[in-house]
């Protein structure tokens, strides 16, 4: 029996070629129905397949997925068919990680037409990923009438960050013109951690300063925290600035990149293609794009590790660049798969950080195995912490807190 | 880029395929062209296109719309209406390619692609489909005077799906029709010193215009001019006549360095020269006219001339279509059509609107008949179209081309 409170959320997190989707059930965050369709709109050799888990309880379907409203269509027909043997397993509203907003909105927004139009002004911010978000939402409104649909924003955590550090050392005019400015991205992922951390620890978030790693196997960036506000993120205009990545390069030199312009006669999109699906670790290590491929050939092949320690290289600038601007954080946070899945990444990047009151247990650090650990000794002055992202879940919490403010009626 | 069309061509190809055969085998004429327009706009539909509508002239036109400003690319092919009568004299097969039909499929398909793509254009795409009469641009003056006539100013370019063998094309000779009409009395003995013959009176002056032909200017792109007796019609060669006339009809390709006025000028001087010996006759010269009326019941008279045509390849639009060609892939490189005339006559020759042609085949696709083309090589044209497009009015994706953030 569901309380007057208790809404089932259909969460939705579109990739360019995937959507991955959860049903929470809030207050209380439960995860009811999860499931992620794969190779949507490409037709590859592999065929689209949906991985759907019910109450923990896994099912594969293959079947054609022409576009994301077709996968959806597809989820929501699972999700019907679930519903016939539990009524439990439904949904009453839509949420949607919305990835670039700009500047038309500063939190969670409900969809109205308004909201629609304004959303569609922001198109070009993200010119592969906001479309195909849009047309799903747009499809739902259309499709779905009567169903409340929210549009949690991924870098509105990072509005907070002070000029001085979002604003790039170009011509004024040229900036403003092009809206040119750090944005900041994974906001949904670093608000999460950041909340779990402090729960975790019993700690007002108002008072703490934290680093948030969230080292991914696609995307990785580093976010200063201080008082529950992002003040800086190694993610910039673009999802390319900061860290070394699978195929990004992260940071670089831009003469280095007008030197291969020049010399290779290569155009600004052959360029980018470069810097953003051939560099990083597949760059340097060349045999393969994830890092974990690179730790297990570390003591094979000097490429692996040059991989590794670059990347580690990158990893430490952040940590202790955003140390030195929080003045010693009270937490470190890894997250996302690498964050979360090598320990010998985190005890590389940890190494010889005392200085700055970072210290790794490293019985800790090795046992790891799920949920919210602690890795740091008891007497560490930075707490040092493992948890795993959930951006689905803290996607809900934002719809629920928007639905509660502007709804009564649940 | 490339990567991301290649993805979605994919997922188009039996869409594609499907709609090549269903045009291909669309055995076109005058009297069904409206048929065949329905099948190309349901396409249209089918691809999610944001409007799509017919003008009086009957030219098809789909727009898929941009976001903000209101500039604006516009794709051209043609559709050729030919009577029944003219393909039989031509010797055209109308199961074939007649009409180029596959530039209509690739300019149809390249709108899909960039739909399917989701990638937002920061104007429209707007994709015509104009039916041409031989020798006459009346589609295309009709479209850019009635629907795109209060955008003229904010068209970035115009792409012409013609056959170019995938480079990217500039221009092309004039052509134009003219008359040679020569009056006089018998009963005043009207070349009473060549007799009565008419084809007789005729003939020096076709053998004076055969000589001249021999002679005409040449520009480095385009090539020769040209000259040919197209027809000769002659009336009142009766003694009871009150008058007698005859008409040569040339058809004359022209380079830009010759004006219209100066070509029919020159051929009043050659028959004057001829006929400096008769007295007491009128030469005339003028552009031949054609009565069209197409298959919406629009009735109007056109003169029988496509102006010539040559851009300058350092033009912005040129040069960037050329790059993102290459960028991509293509072996492209700057051309000129020899033999066939496109609407850039009017779009370039007289609006000076940035054009090119692209497109798959050669000139001589154009009526080689049936299976000259592949829907592969329709869709690699569609394809590089579709590029051509997304680096003149899409939108910059740099740093977002990974899948996840």
């Amino acid at each position: 029996m569901k309380s007057k409170k208790q809404v089932n959320i259909l969460v939705l997190n579109c990739g360019s070629s995937s959507l991955k989707y959860k049903i929470i059930r809030m207050p209380d965050g439960a995860e009811i129905v999860r499931g992620e369709a794969e190779r949507v709109g490409a037709k590859t050799r592999e065929s689209s397949i949906i991985t759907h888990f019910v109450f923990g309880k896994k099912t594969v379907i293959e079947t054609p997925l022409a576009d994301h409203s077709a996968a959806l269509k597809k989820v929501l027909e699972l999700i019907a068919d679930n519903e016939k043997k539990n009524k439990d397993i439904r949904f009453d509203i839509f949420a949607h990680r919305y990835v670039h907003p700009g500047m038309s909105f500063s939190k969670t927004a409900k969809v109205n037409k308004v909201v629609l139009r304004k959303l569609k002004e922001t198109l070009p911010l993200a010119a592969i990923h906001n479309p195909i978000i849009y047309k799903l939402i747009e499809f739902c409104h259309r499709s779905y009438v009567g169903i409340d649909q929210f549009v949690v924003f991924d870098t509105v955590f990072h509005k907070t960050i002070p000029p001085e550090f979002s604003t790039y050392a170009l011509p004024l005019k040229v900036m403003k013109k092009y809206h040119i400015k750090k944005i900041g991205f994974h906001g949904i992922s670093h608000k999460y951690v950041m909340e779990e951390a402090c729960k975790f620890l019993g700690k007002d978030k108002s008072f703490q300063k934290i680093i948030s790693c969230h080292l991914g196997s696609g995307g990785s960036s580093i976010c200063a925290i201080s008082n529950g506000k992002s003040v800086n993120n190694s993610m910039g205009f673009t999802p390319l600035e900061g860290l070394m990545m699978n195929t990004r390069c992260g940071d670089i030199d831009p003469g280095a990149v007008f030197y291969i312009m020049f010399k290779e006669r290569f155009s600004s999109e052959e360029t980018e293609n470069i810097l953003n699906n051939k560099s990083g670790i597949l760059g340097v290590f060349n045999s393969s794009s994830d890092l974990r491929d690179a730790i297990k050939d570390i003591d094979k092949s000097k490429q692996a590790k040059m991989a590794f320690n670059m990347y580690v290289r990158r990893v430490r600038t952040y940590v202790a660049f955003y140390a030195m601007i929080l003045k010693k954080a009270d937490i470190l946070i890894f997250t996302d798969s690498l964050g979360i899945g090598s320990p010998v990444l985190r005890k590389s990047i940890c190494k010889d950080m005392g200085f700055l009151g970072i210290n790794l247990d490293e019985e800790k650090n090795k046992e790891y195995d799920k949920g919210i650990s602690v890795i740091s000794p008891a007497d560490s002055g930075t707490k040092v912490l493992i948890i795993p992202t959930d951006e689905e879940n803290m996607i809900a919490k934002e719809a629920y807190k928007e639905l509660i403010k502007n709804d009564s009626g649940y | 880029m490339k990567e991301l069309l290649k993805e979605k061509a994919k997922g188009l190809k039996a869409n594609l395929n499907k709609f090549y055969k269903s045009v291909e085998n669309f055995k076109l004429n005058s009297a069904n062209i409206g048929e065949f327009t329905d099948i190309v706009a349901a396409e249209m539909k089918e691809s999610s296109f944001n409007k799509i509508t017919k003008d009086k002239a009957g030219n098809l036109i789909g727009v898929i719309e941009g976001y903000g400003n209101k500039d604006a690319v516009v794709m051209v092919s043609h559709i050729d209406m030919r009577t029944a009568n003219q393909q039989k004299l031509e010797g055209l097969d109308a199961n074939g390619m007649e009409g180029f039909k596959s530039g209509i499929v690739s300019s149809v398909y390249a709108g899909a692609l960039i739909k399917r793509t989701l990638l937002p254009l920061t104007g429209d795409l707007i994709i015509c489909c104009v039916p041409r009469v031989e020798c006459c641009d009346f589609g295309i003056q009709y479209l850019f005077d009635d629907f795109l006539k209060s955008r003229i100013k904010k068209i970035k370019g115009v792409i012409l799906c013609e056959p170019t063998g995938f480079n990217i094309n500039l221009g092309h000779k004039g052509r134009m029709e003219y008359e040679i009409v020569v009056k006089g009395r018998l009963n005043r003995n009207f070349l009473e010193n060549r007799g009565i013959n008419m084809l007789g009176t005729m003939f020096p002056l076709i053998n004076e215009l055969e000589k001249v032909s021999k002679e005409l200017p040449s520009d480095f792109n385009l090539g020769r001019s040209g000259l040919r007796i197209k027809d000769v019609r002659y009336s009142g060669y009766q003694p009871q006549d009150a008058v007698s006339e005859f008409r040569i009809v040339v058809d004359r390709v022209f380079i830009p360095e010759e004006s219209e006025s100066f070509i029919l000028n020159k051929a009043k001087t050659i028959a004057k020269t001829v006929y400096k010996q008769e007295p007491d006759i009128t030469i005339n010269t003028l552009m031949a006219k054609e009565r069209v009326k197409t298959y919406t019941g629009l009735e109007s008279v056109s003169e029988k001339e496509f102006k010539p045509w040559s851009m300058e390849s350092h033009q912005p639009f040129a040069m960037e279509s050329l790059n993102t060609l290459t960028e991509n892939g293509f072996k492209s490189d700057f051309g000129y059509w020899k033999k066939i005339v496109t609407e850039g006559s009017y779009t370039y020759g007289q609006l000076k609107i940035p054009t090119i042609g692209f497109g798959a085949g050669s000139e001589d696709a154009v009526s080689s008949g049936p299976n000259s083309l592949t829907a592969d090589k329709t869709e690699k044209a569609g394809c590089g179209q579709a590029l051509i497009v997304l680096r003149s009015i899409g939108m910059p994706t740099f740093g977002w081309s990974s899948d996840e953030i």
